[in-house]
C-alpha cells in the first residue's frame, strides 16, 4: 500500500511537470505563414523564436514576429516564451542582431497586425494571444503537448 | 684582400655606402609616413563608424526596428574592415562588460583591454532607458600596415633597381677614373725597384695625369743618373770605409786600453738565460786569467754570496727608466779583498725582442777610498768644534764651518766673498793684526791669539793658525785658517792672574810654607816666601837646591823618608813630623804634609803641600813631659793611641815598669789586664770626657794590689784638639785601711743597735699585740655580758678603738717582720705563676664584682725576690684594682711585662676610678692614707707593698688618671742579671 501510494505521487508530480511545460504556450498561439509544419513542440518553438533557424527546410527565410514593448500581451509572451521580460527579449534580439546571429525580428503593436503581417510574408512565424479571437486556422500551427 | 686595397674600390667605396644610405632612408621613411597617414584617416572613418552604429542601437531599441541595425553592421564590415565591433555596457558600480561582439568568438577582455600599439579605436556612446554604454570599434595597425606594404611595392622595386643601377653605375666610374692612377703607380713601383728601363707611355686622359707621367719621366732619367753617382759615391764610400775601420780600430784599442786605464768593463746580461757577456777588462778587473774566464760559466761565483745577492738585486731591480747606476761593494772570494764596483746599465731588447742589460762596470775602489777620506775631512772640518776659514789668494772667504758661523752669528752668504777683517775692532791688537798679514804676505805658517768681534757685539778670543794652501801644480790658491775660541780661557787666565796675585800676597804673609815639586824628581815648581824664614835659605837658592828634604832633614829623622815615600805609595798623602838643620845649625821642628797631584790619566805630575814649624809646640811639649816626668803623683801622659808620651818615675814605680821602654809604647801592653770596660772610659775620655774614681783596688804584676784613686783628664793640642789623655793616680791603701777599720766599727755597732731595735720591736708588737687582743677579748665578752652596752655609743667607740688597735699592732708586726726578713736570702721566682696563683685567689671576689683579669706574662719572667712577698705584692694590687673599680664601665685589669735594664718590670693596668696624683701622689705609699672613701681601705696595704718591694731591690711607679684607670709599674731585680 504503501509502495503504490508512492508511486502515485511520482505519476502526479510528473503530469504536473508536463502540464506545467504545457501551461507555457497555453495562452499563446503560434501563427506561421508557410513554414513547412503545423504543429511543433513547444522546445522547437521556443527555438525557433530564439533564432535558431534562419531559413525553414523549405527554404523561405524565416521571418520572426514579435509583440512589441506597446502590445498588451509583449510581458505574458516574452515570459511564455523567453521566460524573461520584454526589456530583456529586446536586448536577447539586440544581441543576436549584432552578432549577426539571426534575422532581425519584426516587432509589432498589437495581435491583428501580428497575424495580418504573417498572413502576408511567408515564412514569417509570430506569438498572438490564444484570447484572440480571429486567427484563421490556416496559420494556426498546432503546439503538440 | 688586394681588391679592398685597390683604388677602384677605394674611389667606389664612399659613393657606395653614401647612395646606399640614401636610399634605404627613403625606403623606410617613406612607408612610415604613409602608414602614418593610414591611421589618420582610419581614425576619422572609425569616429564616424562607430557613432553611426551607436545610432543604430538606439534606434533599434527605441523603434523595436532592427533592421536597420543589421544593414549598419553588415555595412561596417564592408566598409572598414575593423578587427572587431562591440556594444560595451556601463552600468553602475560595474565593470565595463561587453554586451555584444562582433565577430562573435572576438575575445572580450582583448577589446576592453585597449593595447594602442597593436589597434586603433574608436568608440561613441550609447545611452538608450535600455541600455547604456558605448560602441567600441578596434582596426588591426598591423592590417593597415600590410595595406601600406602592398601600396608601396612597386616603390620598393623602384628604389632597389635604382640602387643596383647606381652601385653598378659608381663602379664603372671609379674603375675609369683609377685606372691611370694604377698604371702611374705601377711605374713608380718600378722605378722604385730601380727598374729605370721601364717604359713610360705618355699619358693623355687629363692634365694632372699627364703632369705626373711627365714627372716620372723625368724621375726616371734622374733616378738613372743618382744610380751611377751613387755607385761611384758607394766606392770612396768603401774606401772611407777602411780607412775608418783602420782608425776605429786605432780608436777601440785606445779605448780599450782608457778602459784598463780607468778600470771600466762592458756587459750585457740576459736575466731569462742568467748569460753574461763580458769585456776583458772586466775580467782584469776581477783578477780572472784566461783559464778562469774559460772555467766559470757566471763571474758572479767569484764573489761572496752576500755581493752575489747585492749584484742580483741590482739588476734584477724595477728600473722604471730603463737605465740605472748604482756602487756596490762586493768581496771577491779568491783575492779575499773588496772592490766598489759602478754599475750603469740600461734595459733593452735584442732583435730577438729578448730583454737585456748592458752596461758598464768601473772599479771604483780607489776613488770611494778618497771619497771616503775627503768625506772624513769634510765632516771634520764640518763638525769640529773648531772654527775653519778658508780663502782666496786675496783673503776672501770662500768657505767657513758651521763653528765659525755660530761663533760670529753670520751667515754664510753675509762672510762668502768678505776677508776675516769683518771680524776685527777698535780693541783688537793692530800690532797682531798686522804682523799676522806681514807673515801671510811671505806665504809662511802663523799662529797668534788674537781678539774679534761677532755680528751681534760678541768679543771672543781665538787662537788661530794660518797655514797657506797650494793645488795640484803647487800653486798658492788661498789660505786655511783654523781657530780655537780661547774666549774662556783668556778669561781664566785673567782670573787666574788675579788670583795668583792674590794668592801671593796671602802666602807671603803666612808663616806656613807652602810648596809645590815635580814628581818623580822632586824639583821646585814653588814655595812661598815664608821658605825664607823657615829654611833660612832665599828662594833663589832654595830653587837651585836638589832634594831639598833630604838635604835639610836631620841625620836623625832620616826615617821619615822611607814614611813619606810609603804614605805617598798607599794614601797618595803625608803627615810627618821631622827636624831640620837649618844653614845656621838651628834645629827646627816641622810638620810635613804633601798631596800627590795627577793628570788626567791619572799619573803623578806634582806633589802640592805645606811645611808649618812646630818647634814651639816641641819644645812646650817636650818642657810637658819633663814636668810629668819629674812630678811626685803617678802621672802618664799618653796620644790619642794610648801610647806614652810621659810618664812620672812615680807611675813607673807604683805600676813596676822598670823593665819597660815605657815611652813610645802603649798603655794597654803595660795593663793587659784591664777589662773591656776600661777600654770604653779611655776611649770616652780620648773623646773629651773626664773620668774620676775615688778608690779602686789595683794588682800589680807581681801579684800585690793597692788601693788608688784615679782621675783621667783629655789634653789638648795648640789646635785645641784632643791630642790625648793624663792619667793622674793616688796611692790611696793607707787611707782606706784606716778608714775600713773604721767602717768596720760604725758596723759593729750598727749591728748591735739594730739587734736591740728588733728585739725591743719584737717584745712591744709581741707584748702590744697581747695586751691588745686581751682588750678586745674582754670588750667582746662585756658586750655579751651587757647587750645593752651595744647601744652605748661610748662602748661601741671603745670596741672600734680596740679593733683599730689591733689591726695597727698587726701592721707594725708586718713592717717589723719585713725588717727582719731583709737578711733573708732572694732566690729566683717565677713571676707567672705568682700571678696565677693570686689570680685563682680573688678569682670568686673578681667574677662577684664582674671584673676581667687578664694574664699577658709571657712565663719566661723569672726575679729574684721572697715568693711570700710576692704573693704579698700581686695580691694587693689585685684586690685594690678590684676595690676601685668603676661601676658605670666594664672593668679589667691587665697584667704584662717588660724588661729594662736590670730590672724585669710587672705593670698591672686598671680602668678604675683612678688616682688624683697631683693630690696624693706623694702619699700615695704613705700609711693609713685613703683617697676613695671606700669604708674597706685602711690605708695601710700600698704602705706594705712599697716596703716589700724595695726590701726585693726594687721599686714601684705609678701612672693614673682619675676616671681612666691606674698603671702600677713594679720593678724587681732580674734574676738574668
Amino acid at each position: 500500500m504503501r509502495i503504490f501510494n508512492l508511486i502515485l505521487i511520482i505519476f502526479c508530480l510528473y503530469t504536473l511537470q508536463v502540464k506545467g511545460q504545457g501551461s507555457d504556450t497555453e495562452q499563446i498561439h503560434v501563427i506561421g505563414n508557410r513554414i513547412g509544419f503545423n504543429q511543433s513542440s513547444p522546445k522547437e518553438i521556443k527555438e525557433i523564436f530564439k533564432g535558431k533557424e534562419t531559413y525553414w527546410k523549405n527554404k523561405e527565410q524565416v521571418i520572426i514576429v514579435l509583440p512589441s514593448a506597446k502590445s498588451e500581451h509583449a510581458t505574458i509572451i516574452a515570459k511564455d516564451i523567453f521566460a524573461m521580460s520584454v526589456a530583456a527579449m529586446q536586448k536577447y534580439w539586440l544581441q543576436m542582431v549584432f552578432q549577426g546571429r539571426g534575422n532581425p525580428p519584426v516587432f509589432l503593436s498589437t495581435d491583428k497586425e501580428i497575424i495580418d503581417y504573417v498572413a502576408k510574408n511567408p515564412g514569417a512565424i509570430g506569438l498572438i494571444y490564444r484570447k484572440e479571437k480571429e486567427v484563421p486556422a490556416s496559420l494556426l500551427i498546432k503546439i503538440k503537448s | 684582400m688586394k681588391i679592398f686595397k685597390s683604388i677602384s674600390f677605394r674611389i667606389w667605396l664612399p659613393f657606395a655606402v653614401s647612395i646606399s644610405a640614401f636610399i634605404l632612408a627613403a625606403g623606410y621613411y617613406y612607408p612610415l609616413k604613409q602608414e602614418q597617414i593610414f591611421i589618420q584617416n582610419n581614425k576619422s572613418k572609425i569616429d564616424e563608424l562607430a557613432k553611426t552604429v551607436a545610432l543604430g542601437v538606439e534606434l533599434s531599441l527605441s523603434s523595436d526596428n532592427f533592421k536597420g541595425l543589421d544593414k549598419t553592421i553588415e555595412l561596417a564590415k564592408t566598409t572598414s574592415e575593423f578587427e572587431f565591433i562591440a556594444i560595451v555596457q556601463q552600468e553602475k558600480d560595474l565593470e565595463d562588460q561587453i554586451f555584444a561582439i562582433n565577430p562573435r568568438a572576438y575575445r572580450s577582455e582583448e577589446a576592453l583591454n585597449r593595447n594602442h600599439k597593436k589597434f586603433v579605436y574608436a568608440s561613441h556612446p550609447i545611452k538608450t532607458d535600455l541600455l547604456q554604454g558605448y560602441v567600441l570599434i578596434g582596426i588591426s595597425k598591423e592590417e593597415i600596415q600590410r595595406k601600406v606594404f602592398e601600396l608601396n611595392q612597386p616603390v620598393y622595386i623602384f628604389l632597389l633597381s635604382l640602387l643596383i643601377v647606381s652601385l653598378l653605375a659608381f663602379l664603372f666610374f671609379a674603375t675609369t677614373i683609377s685606372k691611370p692612377i694604377r698604371y702611374l703607380t705601377s711605374i713608380a713601383n718600378q722605378l722604385e725597384k730601380e727598374n729605370y728601363s721601364v717604359e713610360i707611355i705618355p699619358y693623355r686622359s687629363n692634365n694632372e695625369i699627364e703632369e705626373l707621367n711627365n714627372a716620372l719621366f723625368s724621375l726616371r732619367d734622374t733616378l738613372q743618373e743618382a744610380k751611377y753617382r751613387n755607385l761611384e759615391f758607394n766606392k770612396q764610400l768603401e774606401d772611407e770605409i777602411i780607412l775608418r775601420t783602420k782608425d776605429l780600430k786605432d780608436t777601440r784599442d785606445k779605448l780599450i786600453v782608457a778602459q784598463r786605464i780607468a778600470h771600466l768593463g762592458s756587459f750585457e746580461y740576459y736575466p731569462d738565460d742568467n748569460h753574461w757577456i763580458l769585456s776583458d777588462v772586466l775580467y782584469e778587473i776581477l783578477g780572472w786569467g784566461h783559464q778562469d774566464r774559460m772555467s766559470r760559466s757566471n763571474w758572479l761565483e767569484a764573489l761572496d754570496p752576500l755581493s752575489a745577492i747585492e749584484l742580483e738585486k741590482t739588476l734584477s731591480g724595477n728600473h722604471s727608466s730603463g737605465t740605472f747606476k748604482k756602487d756596490v761593494k762586493i768581496i771577491l772570494t779568491a783575492q779575499k779583498t773588496e772592490k766598489w764596483l759602478s754599475i750603469v746599465g740600461e734595459i733593452d731588447k735584442n732583435s730577438e725582442k729578448k730583454t737585456f742589460i748592458r752596461g758598464t762596470i768601473q772599479d771604483i775602489t780607489d776613488r770611494k777610498l778618497i771619497e771616503n777620506e775627503v768625506n772624513r775631512l769634510s765632516l771634520v772640518a764640518t763638525k769640529t768644534s773648531n772654527c775653519v776659514i778658508i780663502t782666496d789668494k786675496e783673503k776672501k772667504m770662500t768657505w767657513v764651518n758651521d763653528s765659525l758661523l755660530k761663533l760670529t752669528g753670520y751667515s754664510m752668504d753675509e762672510l762668502i766673498g768678505k776677508t776675516p777683517k769683518i771680524f776685527q775692532f777698535e780693541k783688537t791688537n793692530p800690532l797682531t793684526a798686522s804682523k799676522i798679514n806681514e807673515i801671510l804676505a811671505l806665504n809662511k805658517e802663523v799662529k797668534a791669539e788674537i781678539l774679534n768681534i761677532g755680528k751681534n757685539g760678541n768679543e771672543y778670543w781665538v787662537d788661530i793658525n794660518i797655514v797657506p794652501i797650494y793645488d795640484q801644480e803647487e800653486q798658492h790658491i788661498g789660505f786655511m785658517a783654523v781657530e780655537n775660541d780661547i774666549t774662556q780661557r783668556k778669561k781664566q787666565e785673567e782670573e787666574i792672574l788675579s788670583i795668583k796675585d792674590k794668592l801671593e800676597s796671602i802666602l807671603n804673609e803666612v808663616n806656613d810654607v807652602i810648596w809645590s815639586v815635580k814628581v818623580p824628581d822632586f824639583s821646585i815648581l814653588f814655595f812661598s816666601k815664608s821658605a825664607e824664614k823657615l829654611y833660612e835659605y832665599s828662594l833663589e837658592e832654595l830653587s837651585l837646591i836638589q832634594n831639598l828634604r833630604s838635604k835639610l832633614m836631620h841625620p836623625d829623622d832620616r826615617y821619615v823618608e822611607a814614611l813619606i815615600s810609603e804614605s805617598i805609595k798607599l794614601h797618595s798623602f803625608f803627615n810627618v813630623d821631622y827636624r831640620i838643620v837649618c844653614p845656621t845649625g838651628k834645629i827646627k821642628w816641622i810638620t810635613s804634609k804633601g798631596k800627590v797631584i795627577f793628570n788626567e790619566l791619572g799619573v803623578p805630575v806634582r806633589v802640592d803641600g805645606i811645611d808649618t814649624d812646630i818647634t814651639e809646640v816641641k819644645m812646650a811639649l817636650e818642657r810637658q813631659k819633663k814636668f810629668i816626668k819629674e812630678a811626685p803623683s803617678a802621672i802618664a801622659m799618653l796620644d790619642k793611641d794610648l801610647k806614652y808620651l810621659a810618664v812620672s818615675d812615680r807611675w813607673v814605680q807604683d805600676y813596676q815598669l822598670y823593665d819597660k821602654d815605657v815611652i813610645g809604647s802603649s798603655f794597654e801592653d803595660s795593663f793587659t789586664h784591664f777589662s773591656g770596660n776600661w777600654k770604653h772610659i779611655l776611649s770616652d775620655c780620648i773623646s773629651g770626657a773626664t773620668f774620676s774614681h775615688e778608690e779602686m783596688k789595683f794588682k800589680r804584676s807581681d801579684g800585690s794590689s793597692f788601693w788608688l784613686k784615679m782621675k783621667i783628664n783629655p789634653w789638648y793640642n795648640e789646635n785645641d784638639i784632643v791630642g790625648g789623655i793624663i792619667i793622674l793616680t793616688e796611692d790611696i791603701t793607707l787611707i782606706k785601711e784606716s778608714k775600713e777599720e773604721e767602717l768596720r766599727h760604725i758596723l759593729r755597732l750598727t749591728q748591735t743597735q739594730n739587734d736591740r731595735l728588733k728585739n725591743f720591736a719584737h717584745i712591744v708588737s709581741h707584748n702590744l699585740r697581747s695586751h691588745s687582743g686581751n682588750i678586745q677579748s674582754l670588750i667582746e665578752l662585756m658586750m655579751e655580758d651587757k647587750p645593752d652596752l651595744k647601744e652605748y655609743e661610748f662602748a661601741k667607740l671603745i670596741q672600734v678603738s680596740s679593733s683599730n688597735l689591733r689591726e695597727t699592732i698587726t701592721h707594725l708586726s708586718e713592717v717589723a717582720a719585713m725588717n727582719v726578713k731583709e737578711n733573708e736570702k732572694l732566690s729566683t721566682v717565677d713571676l707567672n705563676l705568682t700571678v696565677e696563683k693570686a689570680i685563682i685567689n680573688v678569682n670568686a671576689i673578681a667574677k662577684n664584682a664582674e671584673v676581667k683579669i687578664i694574664n699577658e706574662l709571657k712565663g719566661d719572667e723569672k726575679i729574684l725576690g721572697i715568693p711570700a712577698y710576692l704573693d704579698s705584692i700581686v695580691l694587693n694590687f689585685l684586690t685594690n684594682g678590684i676595690k676601685y673599680r668603676a661601676m658605670e664601665r666594664e672593668s679589667f685589669i691587665k697584667i704584662k711585662s717588660e724588661k729594662l735594664n736590670h730590672y724585669i718590670v710587672l705593670l698591672i693596668e686598671d680602668n678604675g676610678l683612678g688616682i688624683d696624683l697631683k693630690r696624693h701622689g706623694n702619699k700615695l705609699f704613705g700609711m693609713y692614707k685613703t683617697f676613695h672613701g671606700n669604708p674597706d681601705s685602711r690605708g695601710i696595704g700600698l704602705f706594705i707593698t712599697k716596703n716589700q718591694v724595695e726590701a726585693l731591690g726594687g721599686r714601684i711607679d705609678v701612672d693614673s688618671t682619675v676616671g681612666i684607670g691606674t698603671t702600677f709599674k713594679i720593678f724587681f731585680k732580674n734574676e738574668e742579671n
